[in-house]
C-alpha cells in the first residue's frame, strides 16, 4: 500500500487499536496584486494533512505536508499528553450532500480573469487613491477519512476581488476596504464594487467632527459593518463550546425584543461560505439559532455536542494544521424592515478584536460613517452584542452577501455612541 | 543548497533581473488546559518555498511545498503588471545566525501539560469567582534560509515560546475577562518569567474588572501606562510609518516636519534586550540586515520602515522590515520591535496635577487607518482624582487622531518595559514587541458610557 494513500494511516491505527481520522487538503491560489510601487502574480499550491488517533479516550493530533511515518509518530506523542475524555470520538454519517454553484471551472487557470479585475479597479484611479488592489481565485479539495467508514470529499472554488483605498488630498482620508467574494467569477458585481469605493471616497473627503446633541441616536450598519462587527461577537457567543465553558452572554432561549432570526446556511449556492460537509467530514445542515427572538440552538462540532450532551450541527470548522473547531457558514439575518434613512450609518469599525469575547462587550471606532449631511471623522461605538441584537429596529430590503453576512443594513437604536 | 542556487541561476538565464529563494521551516506544538481538559491541540511541521523573480518590470512568485515538481517558466509568467516594479540590490554577504535560548525546553508534550495544569489550578483555586481558564503554551522552532541573485546567503534559527492565560469569572451577574502572555525567545517561558507574579497581576486584573464601573464617554486627560504607550507606538505610530501606507497616509506628508514635543522619541528596532522584545529580526525575509528606525526624533518625523522595493521608492537605506508570515506569503513592510524612547519624569509627579482623569493600565489589542485614527480597547484602567488613583474601570476603549494626540503629551516617564504580541497585516501574522513608558496625555476621548 503506498504511503500516499490516506487508507495507510487509517489501517497503520487499526492495527495499534486506534480510530483514525485524516483530512487532506489540496490547495492552488493565484493572485494578482497591485501596489503603487510593486505589482505581483502569485501562485501557491499545498497539500497538508490533519491526523487525529483516538485511543483509550485519549485524543492524539498531528499534522504535515506528507503522509508518513513521522505524522503518525508525532500525533502518537500528542496522545501520550491527552487526558481520558468520553467526549473523545470520531463520528459517522452516511448522508451525502451535493451543492450545485461552489465549483467554477474557470478559477482553474484564473490570471486573465485577475488580470481583467485588477484593470477594471484601475478604471477609477482618478477618483480614489489606490493603497492596494488584489484579485484573487483559486480551490481546495477537501477529503476526509476515518475508521468508522467516513470517506467525504469535495471541491470547492473561491474568488475574492477587492481593493483598499483612501482620499488623500489636503485631508487624508481613512482605509476604506471593499471587497466582493463567490464561488462563481459571474457572481462577482464589480461595478458594485467600484460605485461603493468611489461613493464612500467620496463621503470622507471632507468629514465633521461627531457632536452628540441628541439622547437616541440611530444607527444603520451597512452588510460590511455587521459582518466586521457582529459576526465575530455573535459567533463566538453561539458556539457549544463557549456556553458550556461559560464563556457566552447568551442563554438558550434568551429572548430578542427585536424578534430577529439568524441562521447559520452553508447550503446556499454561490455564498463564500457554502460547503457539502463540515471539517469532520459531516454532511452539511441549516441551523436556526435566533428564531423570531428566540436563541434556539448553538453551533457544535462532534466533541463538544458529545460533551453538552446537546445536537451536532455540524458546524466543524478547521485547516489541515488544527482539530476541529466551531464556526458559522453564511448567517442569514432577518427581521422586521424599515425604510427610512434617519440615523448614522456605520461601514467599517476599527478595534473589535479588542473586545471581551466572553462578555459580549465592546468598544469600537467607526471610522467610515456618515448621515445626510456627510461624512463624520470618528465615532466610538460601546455596548453588549446582546443588548445590540435586542435594539434591532429592522433590516433593509436591499439583501446581499458580504463574506460571511446574508443580509440587508441592520437598524439599531440605544448604542452608546461618543 | 546548491539545488536553490541553480533555481536562482536558471532564472536568471531566462531573463530574470532578480530572484530570491526563502526556504522557511516551522515545527509547531501547542498544550492547552482548561476547566474541561489538557490536550495537545498542534503538533506538526510544515516547510515550504517562496520563489520570487523580478521580471520585465514585475515580481513573479510561486510558493509551493515541493520544489521539485516546479516548472520555472511558470513563475516567470506569474510576473505580470504595469512594470514599475524595482528592488534594491545588495552587497552578497554569507551569515548564518542562530539565536541560543537560555532557557531550552527540554521537557516532553506530557510534561509541559502537567506544567500548564498546575498553573491553571493554582489560579482556579485562588479565586472562586474564575469560572473558566486557558492556559497554553506554544512553541515555534523556525529555521529560514535566503538566497538571492545578488548574492545574499543567509540563515536563521531561533524559537518564539508563549505561556499565555485567560480566565473569565462571574460575580452577582458580572462577567469579565483578563488574560497575560508571555512571550520571549529565550526558552521555556515557565523558567524565563515569575510566573507567580504574572499569575499575581492576573487575580488583581480580575478582582479591579469585577469592581469597576463605566467611564463617562467623552474626552478626559489620560495617563497611559507602558504597556499601553507601546501599543499606541505600534497601533497609531508604526503602522503609519509603514512605508507602504506613509505614502498614502498622513505620515508621508509630515517628514521632516515637527509633530510634537522634544519629549515624543519613537524607534522600530531589530533587537531589544528584553525578554519579551519577540519581533527580533537580525535579518528580514529578503535578507537585509535589520537596522535602527527613528520614526520620529525630538518629535519630528524622521524616517519610515521599508523593505527593498520601497527603500528605492523613498530614497531610504534598507531597514530590514520585509517580512512575511510563512513561505505561503509574499513580504510585506512589517515592524519588529516598536517602541516610545522613555522620558525623566517619575509616574507619581506625572499623576500630581491630575484632578479628573483616567489611567489606562492594560489593553485588549488596538487597530488604526493611515489617516490617523486609532483604536485601543482597554482591559485594566483606573479613575484619577486630585491627583490619586482611586477605582478600577470596566467595558473602557480609547481613540482618536494620532496627529492630535502626540502633540497632546505633555510627559513621559524613565519606567520602560517592552510587551510581546503578533501583529496582523493582509492577512499575515508576524511576532512583534512593543514598548513604552507612562505617557500624559491632556486630551484623549475615551469610549464608555453616555449618562
Amino acid at each position: 500500500m503506498s504511503k500516499e494513500d490516506l487508507d495507510y494511516i487509517i489501517n497503520k491505527a487499526s492495527k495499534e487499536n486506534a480510530e483514525a481520522e485524516i483530512l487532506h487538503v489540496k490547495i492552488k491560489v493565484y493572485e494578482v496584486s497591485k501596489e503603487k510601487n510593486e505589482q505581483h502574480g502569485m501562485a501557491y499550491e499545498e497539500d497538508g494533512y490533519g491526523l487525529r488517533i483516538i485511543k483509550n479516550k485519549k485524543l492524539g493530533f498531528s499534522y504535515g505536508n506528507k503522509i508518513s511515518d513521522e505524522l503518525y509518530e508525532l500525533a502518537v506523542s500528542s496522545l501520550a499528553a491527552g487526558k481520558e475524555d468520553e467526549a473523545n470520538i470520531l463520528s459517522y454519517d452516511s448522508r451525502k450532500v451535493k451543492l450545485e454553484g461552489i465549483f467554477d471551472e474557470s478559477v482553474v487557470n484564473p490570471i486573465d480573469n485577475l488580470k481583467y479585475y485588477i484593470e477594471s479597479l484601475d478604471s477609477i484611479s482618478d477618483k480614489v487613491n489606490f493603497i492596494n488592489q488584489r484579485a484573487v481565485a483559486g480551490y481546495t479539495t477537501i477529503e476526509v477519512k476515518n475508521s468508522l467508514g467516513l470517506d467525504s470529499k469535495s471541491k470547492t472554488s473561491f474568488i475574492w476581488i477587492g481593493g483598499v483605498a483612501n482620499y488623500l488630498g489636503d485631508e487624508v482620508g481613512p482605509e476604506i476596504y471593499e471587497g466582493e467574494s463567490s464561488k462563481f467569477f459571474k457572481k462577482i458585481n464589480i461595478d458594485n464594487l467600484l460605485n461603493n469605493l468611489v461613493l464612500k471616497i467620496d463621503i470622507t473627503k471632507r468629514r465633521r467632527k461627531f457632536e452628540n446633541n441628541k439622547k437616541n441616536i440611530d444607527i444603520i450598519f451597512t452588510q460590511k459593518a455587521i459582518n466586521e462587527l457582529v459576526v465575530p461577537l455573535l459567533t463566538n457567543g453561539i458556539t457549544l463550546e463557549s456556553y458550556y465553558r461559560n464563556r457566552t452572554p447568551f442563554k438558550l432561549n434568551d429572548i430578542f425584543d427585536s424578534k430577529i432570526s439568524v441562521t447559520d446556511d452553508p447550503l446556499i449556492p454561490y455564498l463564500p461560505w457554502s460547503r457539502e460537509f463540515d471539517g469532520e467530514g459531516l454532511p452539511s445542515i441549516r441551523t436556526e439559532i435566533i428564531k423570531n427572538g428566540t436563541l434556539m440552538k448553538y453551533l457544535s462540532n462532534t466533541y463538544w455536542s458529545k460533551k453538552a450532551n446537546m445536537e451536532n450541527t455540524h458546524s466543524a470548522f478547521r485547516s489541515f494544521n488544527s482539530l476541529p473547531g466551531i464556526s458559522t457558514s453564511n448567517l442569514v439575518f432577518e427581521g422586521k424592515s424599515f425604510k427610512d434613512d434617519d440615523g448614522i450609518y456605520i461601514d467599517q469599525v476599527q478595534g473589535v478584536h479588542t473586545s471581551n469575547f466572553d462578555t459580549g462587550d465592546f468598544s469600537v471606532s467607526a471610522n467610515v460613517s456618515w448621515d445626510k449631511d456627510g461624512g463624520f471623522r470618528e465615532i466610538i461605538i460601546s455596548g453588549n452584542i446582546k443588548d445590540l441584537l435586542n435594539k434591532i429596529i429592522g433590516f433593509s430590503s436591499d439583501v446581499i452577501s458580504y463574506d460571511k453576512v446574508y443580509s440587508g443594513k441592520m437598524k439599531v437604536s440605544g448604542l452608546s455612541i461618543a | 543548497m546548491v539545488k536553490l542556487e541553480e533555481k536562482l541561476n536558471s532564472l536568471l538565464s531566462m531573463g530574470a533581473d532578480f530572484a530570491d529563494i526563502r526556504y522557511m521551516k516551522s515545527k509547531t506544538l501547542i498544550a492547552n488546559s482548561s476547566e474541561v481538559r489538557n490536550i495537545i491541540s498542534n503538533n506538526g511541521i510544515s516547510e515550504g518555498y517562496a520563489i520570487r523573480v523580478l521580471y520585465k518590470g514585475n515580481f513573479g512568485y510561486k510558493f509551493t511545498t515541493n520544489l521539485n515538481n516546479l516548472d520555472l517558466k511558470d513563475v516567470l509568467l506569474l510576473a505580470v503588471g504595469d512594470k514599475k516594479t524595482n528592488v534594491y540590490q545588495l552587497k552578497p554577504k554569507k551569515d548564518i545566525v542562530i539565536i541560543k535560548e537560555k532557557y531550552p525546553n527540554s521537557k516532553k508534550p506530557n510534561e509541559i501539560i502537567e506544567d500548564i495544569s498546575k498553573i491553571k489550578e493554582e489560579i482556579l483555586n485562588a479565586d472562586k469567582r474564575i469560572k473558566s481558564i486557558n492556559v497554553r503554551y506554544s512553541e515555534n522552532s523556525i529555521e529560514k534560509q535566503y538566497l538571492s541573485s545578488d548574492g545574499r546567503d543567509i540563515e536563521i534559527k531561533y524559537k518564539i515560546s508563549s505561556l499565555s492565560i485567560s480566565a473569565v469569572a462571574r460575580e452577582n451577574n458580572i462577567n469579565v475577562s483578563s488574560h497575560i502572555s508571555l512571550s520571549t525567545y529565550l526558552g521555556y517561558p515557565i523558567e524565563v518569567f515569575d510566573i507567580n507574579e504574572s499569575v499575581n497581576k492576573l487575580l488583581n486584573k480580575v478582582s479591579m474588572q469585577l469592581k469597576g464601573k463605566s467611564a463617562k464617554a467623552g474626552e478626559a486627560k489620560v495617563i497611559l501606562s507602558p504597556e499601553v504607550s507601546g501599543v499606541f507606538a505600534h497601533e497609531a505610530l508604526g503602522h503609519l510609518a509603514e512605508a507602504d501606507l506613509a505614502i498614502s497616509g498622513i505620515l508621508g506628508k509630515l517628514k521632516g516636519k515637527k509633530i510634537a514635543k522634544d519629549i515624543v522619541n519613537v524607534s522600530d528596532s531589530p533587537y531589544l534586550d528584553y525578554p519579551t522584545a519577540i519581533g527580533i529580526t537580525p535579518y528580514d525575509d529578503e535578507g537585509v540586515e535589520g537596522r535602527e528606525v527613528n520614526i520620529i526624533e525630538n518629535g519630528i518625523v524622521k524616517e519610515f520602515l521599508n523593505n527593498r522595493t520601497y527603500a528605492l521608492y523613498t530614497n531610504e537605506l534598507p531597514s530590514g522590515n520585509g517580512r512575511s508570515e510563512d513561505f505561503r506569503s509574499s513580504i510585506l513592510i512589517r515592524m519588529r520591535n516598536t517602541y516610545f524612547r522613555p522620558g525623566k519624569s517619575r509616574f507619581d509627579e506625572m499623576l500630581e496635577d491630575i484632578k479628573e482623569g483616567y489611567l489606562m493600565s492594560s489593553v485588549l489589542g488596538g487597530q488604526t487607518s493611515p489617516d490617523g485614527t486609532f483604536q485601543f480597547g482597554i482591559e485594566e484602567g483606573y479613575k484619577i482624582e486630585n491627583g490619586e488613583i482611586k477605582y478600577p474601570l470596566r467595558n473602557v476603549g480609547i481613540a482618536g487622531y494620532t496627529l492630535e494626540t502626540l502633540s497632546q503629551i505633555t510627559d513621559v516617564s524613565k519606567d520602560f518595559n517592552v510587551w510581546p504580541g503578533v501583529c496582523g497585516k493582509m492577512g499575515q501574522s508576524v511576532y512583534v514587541g512593543t514598548g513604552g513608558p507612562y505617557v500624559k496625555v491632556e486630551k484623549i476621548k475615551v469610549g464608555g458610557s453616555n449618562e
